[in-house]
């Protein structure tokens, strides 16, 4: 695989993503485009339902299908399309180019294995090693990540680790083979802060030395001011924002994301009598609003936005919204 | 008392005094104890009238547990607990039942918390029923005042948990736990389930219900953000133990124990320019074999050879009353 720097790692254009349910088709993910370069951390904020996690999970086909498909759009790694990818070809790349990290530890590992035996499967599996060779590439691997005293914890049951060990042990298993882009969900939410402070660091040390691209998902928007050089803001399915972090966030320009900044409790000496928020709720997906989704719950709204949807102004820095601040 | 004036009653509302909660461990063929996770190692508070105590630290360090044990959810292993002057620790369910009517409890997950199967109106109405408060007629109409309180509409009576957001669940929990007009709410992380623009609604709403209506509350949360918009005092509790207790803003200005200020710089923050962060290293201990000396020890960056070997206690500063650390660097040793 070329490892061109000029070039952006995976380019996502009109990715629109549905789930049939019930009541009807719910467009989950609604034409998103945007570019990942390399080496480069680029967060998905947004609320829950705002579609982040599926837009993560589609990055590697794992959207459950049926009830859900890619409804169109193309999502190009390294120039590939993966979009029609044949089952086949897509395994190999999972795990070796792509790899992902989940919320929850505890679930993505296999409880009936030693931490070993699941860390050289994925070695074996992708980079043509033996159990024996792929032994001491595992320990190293956990070394990297933080563990203390890796050849012994090889033998460890999942359950023997805490949280922070056993997200320690995915984040290794997902570099193990060296990707070009890792996707992480959530990565530190199941984690107190002290441990998820640990793992950030290291996550960072890390992705400079792998120099790979990483796409992180959350709604902790703290997360992302220390981790991510750019960032997306999700509502309803599409993204309202983006830009590089520092910008994005002291000058949002989007009333959502304005608003999502100044209702975050912040650590300051001084209390404040009223917490600002963003009035009313997130619309059903299912049914709605017909110009710009946000326009119920914000402040700035006029007819024009009730009637006609804005789009995103650009792909690396815009904005979707008439009016913006 | 009057509301709104935190220091009209100068005697404690909930005084609790060398607590202690210890779990069973049990193990082998006979299932015989063979250890204690001591959940709760000796917890000594007080909480004024209309005063929010706020309890923070990290999943198992006791905060829940805590606050369970002082509403006697949970049998204290031995300590006291006083409400209003009287001892609630050894009464009887019985006994217990008109301080029930005091102190109530607003729990984390607002989807577990209430019966999918009443309606909002019949939830918010069962302490009412249990503790035959006023005519039917009456019961109906507090209801409604009520849900009008926590800012729900009146439509939402008649609608089943499921047809709402976890936001709007949360309101019905905590009018559920205003209906007997409470002196005392234990809540145990109301907000930490819910999205960043809802979390902000739902606090607005209990620092209005602190205001208004004068209620003492005991905040728990693992988010030290959330924790300070709403409390007088927070208190910083690491294994069993409650290392650190300040005014919230002195808290957050200057932290006296090292595990405060580590746990104060991990808060990733949106701007955090020019911040330094302590990363500490190593995992909590266990608190069925916590560690000798100060529980925090083994990842202090500035432990001493004292900490090893002698737990520091729990008491002020010299020169600041106002506050209390156990931290040998603060000269707090036995």
């Amino acid at each position: 695989m070329t490892k061109d720097l000029s070039q952006p790692v995976l380019k996502v254009r009109d990715l629109t993503v549905e789930f049939a349910t019930e009541d009807g088709v719910i467009r989950a993910v609604d034409s998103v485009s945007f570019d990942v370069q390399p080496n480069e951390t680029l967060g998905l904020v947004g609320e829950s339902g705002c579609g982040k996690t599926v837009t993560g999970l589609a990055m590697l086909r794992l959207i459950p299908m049926p009830p859900g498909r890619i409804a169109s759009g193309s999502i190009e790694l390294d120039g590939r399309d993966l979009v029609p990818l044949p089952d086949r070809d897509l395994e190999d790349l999972r795990g070796r180019a792509l790899s992902m990290i989940f919320q929850e530890p505890m679930t993505a590992l296999n409880p009936v294995f030693t931490i070993g035996n699941q860390m050289t499967d994925v070695l074996c599996r992708h980079r043509d090693l033996t159990r024996r060779q792929a032994r001491p590439v595992a320990a190293e691997l956990l070394a990297k990540v933080g563990i203390p005293e890796p050849a012994n914890r090889l033998d460890d049951y999942p359950h023997q680790l805490s949280g922070g060990m056993r997200q320690r042990v995915m984040i290794a298993m997902a570099l193990s083979c060296n990707p070009r882009l890792l996707i992480a969900d959530e990565p530190t939410t199941a984690l107190d802060v002290t441990t998820q402070a640990q793992v950030l660091e290291q996550f960072r040390a890390l992705q400079a030395e792998f120099r790979m691209a990483v796409i992180l998902v959350t709604h902790d928007l703290g997360v992302v001011a220390e981790t991510c050089q750019r960032a997306l803001v999700m509502y309803c399915g599409s993204i309202v924002e983006s830009g590089a972090t520092a910008e994005l966030f002291s000058r949002p320009r989007h009333p959502y994301t304005a608003g999502l900044l100044a209702s975050i409790p912040r650590l300051r000496s001084e209390r404040l009598p009223e917490l600002p928020v963003i009035p009313g709720r997130v619309p059903d997906l299912l049914n709605l609003p017909a110009g710009c989704r946000f326009a119920d719950r914000c402040p700035r709204v006029q007819e024009r936005c009730r009637a006609e949807r804005p789009v995103l102004t650009g792909r690396d820095s815009g904005v979707a919204c008439h009016y913006p601040l | 008392m009057a509301p709104g004036d935190p220091f009209a009653a100068a005697a404690p509302l909930v005084e609790v005094t060398d607590l202690r909660k210890y779990f069973p461990v049990r193990g082998g063929l006979f299932r015989r104890v063979v250890g204690q996770v001591k959940a709760v190692d000796g917890v000594t508070l007080a909480l004024r009238a209309g005063q929010t105590l706020g309890l923070v630290g990290e999943s198992g360090c006791g905060k829940s547990t805590l606050g369970r044990t002082i509403l006697r959810l949970q049998e204290p292993t031995s300590g006291s607990i006083r409400f209003d002057g009287v001892d609630l620790t050894h009464l009887t369910r019985r006994q217990l039942l008109p301080w029930r009517r005091q102190m109530q409890a607003v729990f984390q997950d607002p989807y577990g918390s209430l019966s999918p199967r009443r309606t909002v109106a019949q939830t918010v109405r069962e302490p009412l029923d249990v503790h035959r408060v006023g005519t039917a007629a009456e019961r109906s109409a507090r209801v409604a005042e009520l849900l009008d309180v926590v800012g729900l509409s009146p439509l939402a009576a008649n609608r089943y948990p499921h047809e709402f957001s976890g936001g709007q669940r949360q309101r019905v929990g905590i009018a559920r736990a205003l209906a007997l007009n409470p002196q005392f709410i234990v809540a145990d992380e109301p907000v930490s389930a819910l999205d960043v623009s809802v979390q902000s609604q739902v606090l607005n709403l209990i620092a209005r219900l602190q205001r208004e209506l004068g209620i003492a509350f005991l905040f728990i949360s693992h988010d030290l953000a959330v924790i300070q918009h709403v409390s007088d005092q927070i208190g910083v509790m690491y294994l069993g133990k409650v290392v650190e207790l300040a005014p919230a803003a002195l808290l957050f200005r200057k932290p006296l124990h090292p595990y405060t200020e580590a746990l104060l710089s991990a808060v990733p923050q949106v701007d955090h320019q020019g911040r330094k962060q302590i990363v500490l290293s190593g995992d909590v201990g266990s608190p069925r074999n916590p560690p000798a000396g100060c529980p925090f020890h083994t990842r202090c960056p500035k432990v001493m050879d004292i900490c090893r070997s002698t737990p520091p206690v729990l008491k002020s500063p010299a020169g600041d009353p106002s506050r209390t650390v156990a931290c040998h660097l603060e000269g707090t040793g036995p």
